[in-house]
């Protein structure tokens, strides 16, 4: 388990290795938050490439004790996203996704079904209220805890868990509504 | 209906749907090249010297410093103005003498209710006087002359003055 707070602490200090492993480590939650709002890869890049630069020369200010770095690197990726305003209404999939459906046993036709399927999801997902909407985007798509979705939307885990349960049982509703 | 989508279903094809988002590989080096290292300043909190309200708060005190030290002037010097000749029993040109002429003009002064003393500390000024001015001038015959007579028609009026005062004590 990596001790994130020793590491921003040595990266204040100006350990560049300590730079190093926080963004190995937190990129891929932070782009694939700002991947689920901005649906581009290149402005994906962009905003959490300007997210870590933000980050880091920022870093003197942070204190360990008000928030986790993830918390604090999604705080300021949303910061971003809202002063970006763009969404953009493309396939969420784009190039990448036909390889990773691609599973050697399933026929062409049960993976075409399977992609159709995730796309579904995918569409129900906006379809849900936002405070829902953004749970389970937290949870499922970026991968954080309970705890750490609790913490970034300043929300109790009580609160956090009776959103992400209603918003999934909206999502199978109109998922079996299209059907 | 349709069992087809669950809630379990459902965060499969998230989890499949969050696996595909996969970031291209950003170089670290690409970044830190980006940023300025400069802004990556230790993190040590120094409380500035002074704090704008520790400013207010010192210029504050100091304008009431200035302001004290002003009025002390002001207060002292019409109180050295205020000790001018006519006041005191010894007359105008006693008073441009020594400290020891403007004691005898104070005591003067305050004597002035009772009649008779008045002529005392009169006389007693222009003697104290006679001294500064014995010590402090009169080179030639010419100006002792000058000298003596100015004296003498002090102590004339002086006595003339003390005359007047016990004859009139109401005064």
């Amino acid at each position: 388990m990596i001790d994130f707070k020793d590491l921003v602490e040595k990266a204040q200090a100006g350990d560049k290795d300590a730079y190093g492993t926080i963004y190995s480590e937190l990129y891929t939650p932070v782009y694939k938050y700002v991947y689920i709002r901005t649906r581009s890869k290149e402005l994906s890049e962009d905003i959490t490439s300007d997210v870590f630069l933000r980050f880091l020369s920022s870093l003197h200010l942070y204190t360990t004790q008000k928030d986790t770095p993830l918390s604090y690197l999604f705080t300021i990726a949303r910061n971003l996203l809202i002063n970006n305003g763009k969404k953009k209404k493309a396939d969420l999939f784009e190039e990448g996704m036909e390889e990773n459906v691609r599973d050697e046993s399933a026929s062409s036709l049960e993976r075409n079904i399977f992609k159709e399927e995730v796309g579904l999801v995918m569409e129900v997902l906006n379809k849900i209220q936002d405070d829902q909407r953004e749970v389970i985007e937290l949870k499922f798509l970026s991968e954080l805890s309970t705890k750490e979705v609790a913490s970034l939307l300043k929300k109790s885990e009580a609160n956090v868990r009776q959103l992400e349960s209603r918003g999934l049982r909206k999502m199978r509703e109109l998922l079996q509504s299209n059907e | 209906m349709n069992k087809k989508y669950n809630e379990n279903r459902i965060q499969e094809l998230l989890k499949v749907a969050s696996d595909n988002i996969t970031p291209s590989d950003v170089a670290f080096d690409v970044l830190l090249s980006k940023l300025d290292t400069k802004t990556v300043k230790p993190n040590i909190y120094t409380k500035p010297v002074l704090s704008p309200f520790s400013v207010f708060k010192l210029a504050g005190a100091f304008t009431a410093f200035v302001l004290v030290v002003l009025g002390v002037r002001n207060i002292s010097t019409p109180l050295q103005n205020t000790i001018t000749p006519g006041e005191g029993a010894g007359g105008a040109v006693l008073t441009q003498g020594s400290e020891i002429a403007l004691g005898t003009i104070g005591s003067g002064s305050a004597s002035e209710n009772s009649a008779g003393s008045g002529s005392a500390t009169g006389e007693s000024a222009a003697r104290s006087m006679s001294s500064t001015f014995a010590k402090s001038s009169a080179q030639s015959p010419e100006a002792r002359e000058i000298e003596s007579a100015t004296l003498n028609s002090l102590v004339a009026e002086s006595q003339a003055d003390s005359e007047l005062l016990a004859l009139s004590p109401d005064i």
